[in-house]
């Protein structure tokens, strides 16, 4: 398979004016400002392959969105190079444009004061699309989205989740190859969430459409992407699977056990008692060292147990543990 | 030619969208009209006189009449889009598509400009021709002056589109916007015809491009001019256009090249 994203040594740095609080502060900041240099990018490296579905996560001012408008040509690198199909998006970015979709969570591409329809045809317009191909196109798009009711109101009238769905609508009209989602999801309430990880899902299985998303929710990269990149202060902390993750991070288990009788404690290797009381224990379990199975046949046996219950680690402490280091 | 259309119909529904401000825009040109009328009627009366520098009461007000037309017209505040787009960010929006940032606002801006050609040019002409009697000129200074307003609108576009690319460097430029404003109300003509000015001054105006937004179309209208000067000044109004338009696409680069270097 091809790579449809190739980037090598990136590495992007801005000059930041900081000012300090206070009104004598500001004016000497009109004259003479101090420029703070931020490596926001800093030489990463990786490829996506042609039809991945690709996470980029890190807590904010980590340098997601500055790599993928670095990708979409709206950004010059300092150092290093990228492509996109092929295509060097710093000078070639008219055909680049051709070839990419992109969908902002926080930056609206539809025409806020008209329905999203006129939008639509004046995409198909800027693109070049034919005028048969890109209703079939529009329509299906329409459908697999649910919002034929919609496209029919003014923009400013729907609700976040509504406008999402016609945002991603007008991003996939010209058959985009690549498609950059940053924050899809920022602001919308848990089922849209879902139905627009499901669609994301389906557009990237059914089209072959390589995307790379970012997000802070944890949660959308889980149900959706299969690899993971974790970025943070400007470096890749970690490129990789996300099962990968868990295997490695998730071997610690919460075990609560309430029982009829009373308990005592004992001692096991890999396990630790975080905390006791007479009728109910709480367990950590490193279950590399012991397995679940022992543990709970170990218990059943010397105890009436009314009540087990298991956690996992919440994968968000993971991923903070992972910045962390 | 898609990509045109498409774009410039989307300026001329956005204009439409909102209907209370339709209408409203409708009464403003009639109002200002009345005002000028009144003042210059007292300013005739009292001087005494029958000619004002070059220009009898009925022609004066009918510069103003065509003034407010033309104006109306050429308006142009890509300006203070660009700022608001570069402030927000929405320019990356713009920047991401197959089509220059330059084109894009131009064919908003056109759109807007066919949108006011129907709901307050076509008025403003209806009323002039049967309420007050403002004489026609002949069938081709007619066409000059059609030409002149046209080419007028491109020039005030690009000139414009040269102020709007300052935002990138200064983020801010109400400031700016308000005193061309202010100047060009006086350099186009807008508020007394360039003829009021002492000499000097006048001189110094035909070699800037600013009479060429109102000043001279209007007089094109009034017969002013001699045939050959009118395809003078053409030609130095096209010349115009071409040096805005090569600064645009110059300083576009060096704007662009600075957003994608330093970001916002």
């Amino acid at each position: 398979m091809n790579s449809a994203i190739s980037v090598k040594n990136l590495t992007k740095t801005f000059r930041t004016k900081t000012r300090e609080a206070g009104v004598s502060a500001s004016f000497k900041a009109i004259f003479k400002p101090n420029y703070k240099k931020v490596h926001a990018v800093n030489n990463i490296s990786f490829d996506v392959k042609e039809g991945e579905l690709v996470a980029f996560i890190g807590p904010n001012g980590a340098g997601k969105s500055t790599t993928l408008k670095m990708l979409s040509g709206i950004l010059f690198q300092d150092k290093g190079e990228c492509r996109v199909n092929s295509l060097d998006p710093q000078t070639q970015r008219k055909q680049l444009a051709f070839q990419i979709g992109t969908v902002f969570g926080q930056k609206p591409q539809l025409w806020f004061h008209l329905p999203a329809i006129e939008s639509f045809n004046l995409f198909s317009k800027i693109y070049e699309l034919d005028k048969e191909e890109y209703t079939k196109r529009m329509l299906s798009l329409v459908k697999k989205f649910e919002i034929e009711d919609l496209i029919h109101q003014p923009v400013r009238k729907l609700s976040l989740g509504q406008r999402m769905r016609c945002e991603f609508v007008l991003s996939l009209l010209h058959n985009p190859k690549v498609l950059f989602l940053d924050e899809p999801t920022i602001g919308l309430d848990v089922v849209v969430k879902k139905t627009i990880r499901e669609l994301i899902k389906k557009i990237n299985k059914e089209d072959n459409v390589t995307v790379i998303l970012t997000s802070h929710d944890i949660a959308d990269v889980e149900n959706i992407c299969n690899r993971v990149i974790i970025v943070n202060k400007g470096k890749i902390v970690y490129d990789g699977s996300f099962e990968r993750i868990k295997k490695q991070y998730l071997a610690k288990k919460f075990v609560k056990v309430l029982s009829e009788t009373p308990i005592n404690s004992f001692e096991m290797k890999g396990v630790e008692i975080v905390k006791k009381t007479k009728f109910s224990i709480e367990l950590e379990v490193n279950t590399k060292e012991t397995s679940m199975g022992k543990l709970i046949d170990f218990l059943t046996k010397n105890n009436t147990i009314n009540d087990l219950s298991v956690e996992e680690t919440p994968v968000e402490e993971v991923i903070a543990e992972i910045y962390q280091r | 030619m898609g990509k045109f259309s498409g774009l410039s119909r989307m300026g001329f529904k956005t204009g439409i969208v909102y209907r209370a401000h339709f209408f409203v825009s409708l009464i403003k040109i009639p109002l200002t009209l009345v005002v000028f009328f009144y003042l210059w009627r007292s300013i005739f009366m009292f001087s005494g006189e029958e000619i004002i520098q070059g220009y009898t009461f009925a022609e004066m007000f009918i510069y103003y009449v065509l003034s407010m037309l033309v104006g109306t017209l050429i308006y142009c505040d890509v300006d203070a889009w660009m700022n608001e787009g570069i402030k927000d960010g929405d320019v990356v929006g713009d920047f991401l598509r197959p089509v220059t940032y330059m084109k894009q606002l131009f064919c908003q801006y056109f759109g807007l400009r066919e949108l006011t050609f129907l709901i307050e040019v076509i008025p403003i002409m209806v009323v002039s021709l049967f309420f007050l009697n403002v004489p026609l000129p002949s069938l081709l200074f007619g066409m000059l002056f059609i030409l002149a307003v046209f080419l007028a609108i491109l020039l005030n576009y690009f000139f414009t589109f040269c102020v709007g690319l300052t935002a990138f460097w200064l983020k801010e430029i109400q400031g700016i916007r308000r005193v061309k404003t202010a100047v060009m109300a006086f350099l186009e003509g807008a508020l007394i015809p360039l003829t009021f000015f002492p000499l000097i001054f006048q001189s110094v105006f035909k070699y800037l491009p600013f009479q060429y937004l109102r000043f001279v179309p209007i007089n094109i209208f009034l017969e002013k001019y001699a045939l050959s000067e009118v395809v003078v000044l053409l030609s130095i109004q096209t010349v115009w256009i071409l040096i805005f338009f090569f600064i645009a696409k110059t300083v576009f680069k060096l704007a662009f090249r600075k957003f994608a270097g330093a970001g916002i």
